[in-house]
């Protein structure tokens, strides 16, 4: 098989992976919002808006997952951009709030998901390291920018 | 190799689209919000205080403002006020931390992080009852049996009367208290 095709079937994997656990968590999130809004308020970072990212950050997730999976590599780019930040925004708030010996869930697949600590961390890192190895592979990313 | 300026422009475009991203994907969090039927409310959100829900049914002790006075300085034990900040700031148990009935959960996982290496928690408030209340919070859950929890029998107030060492400032006073308590 032509290298080109396995980084192909490499990038979806990778990327379809992430789509999915991203789907799975913006779903756990909808499922219960005011409980998500609970856990985001916990990490007292922006705790006035933690009903606003409650609620619009799950939809972005899934919106992003789309993109990411179904878009055309152009949307593709902006997808792994946007989860991307999202993904190192929630390890930085997971990693100091850890820091601080907080007792806390994480949040990130909604009620009953696991608290802070390093495998919330470690699960973050991966899913950005598949990401960007999945963006890498990308064969759109090797096409001459259009003249248009 | 792409030249500088058409880099410069492809991240740009990028930047714009993961932008429209957002903005469509917020706007569709909005929309889906406002038409389910229990949708948060649009507004800065108060997390539930420990003294407004019910708190889970717990063993705990009654300890008199003497008994309670010869573990003040004990290192294996956790004093816990659960007063007001004004009333915590005008006199307190030496060596109490606050933890206000109006407090959050995420005050309550605080308090429970200090309480890891304890093996007694002492509760006082106002009354027994505030105090029951934050004791049942913070023992549910922390998953040790083996964590002894009381209140103080009549709250501050009756902590005043005794005219106990340990009733505000430094706790001066209680290494000694707690020398006379083991004689």
């Amino acid at each position: 098989m032509p290298r080109s095709r396995v980084n192909r079937h490499v990038s979806f994997a990778l990327r379809a992976g992430v789509a999915l656990v991203f789907v799975v968590a913006a779903v756990m999130k909808i499922r219960d919002p005011a409980a998500f809004a609970e856990q985001t308020g916990n990490y007292h970072f922006f705790p006035e808006l933690s009903n606003v990212i409650a609620v619009v950050l799950p939809s972005i997730e899934v919106l992003c997952a789309l993109a990411l999976l179904l878009g055309p590599w152009r949307w593709r780019n902006a997808a792994a951009l946007t989860l991307a930040c999202m993904l190192l925004l929630f390890t930085v708030a997971i990693a100091q709030a850890w820091a601080h010996g907080l007792n806390l869930e994480c949040g990130c697949f909604g009620s009953g998901s696991t608290r802070v600590g390093p495998w919330p961390i470690l699960r973050n890192l991966g899913l950005l390291s598949a990401l960007l190895t999945g963006l890498w592979l990308d064969p759109g990313r090797r096409r001459k920018p259009e003249l248009s | 190799m792409q030249p500088h300026g058409s880099l410069k422009k492809q991240l740009a475009a990028t930047a714009l689209r993961a932008a429209g991203i957002v903005v469509v994907g917020a706007s569709v969090g909005i929309a889906v919000n406002a038409v389910r039927p229990h949708g948060v409310a649009f507004a800065r959100y108060l997390p539930p205080t420990l003294c407004a829900q019910s708190a889970p049914s717990q063993e705990i002790g009654v300890l008199m403002p003497q008994q309670a006075a010869r573990l003040c300085g004990d290192d294996r034990t956790l004093v816990v006020d659960v007063r007001s900040g004004i009333a915590f700031a005008e006199g307190h148990v030496a060596s109490a931390v606050h933890l206000p009935c109006s407090g959050s959960h995420a005050d309550r996982e605080r308090v429970r992080a200090e309480l890891v290496n304890k093996e007694a928690l002492v509760v006082y408030g106002d009354s027994e009852e505030q105090a029951h209340k934050v004791a049942s919070d913070l023992g549910a859950g922390m998953g040790r049996p083996g964590l002894s929890i009381a209140v103080i029998a009549g709250g501050w107030r009756a902590w005043q009367e005794a005219g106990l060492a340990c009733a505000a400032g430094p706790c001066d006073d209680c290494e000694g208290m707690l020398s006379h308590a083991s004689k």
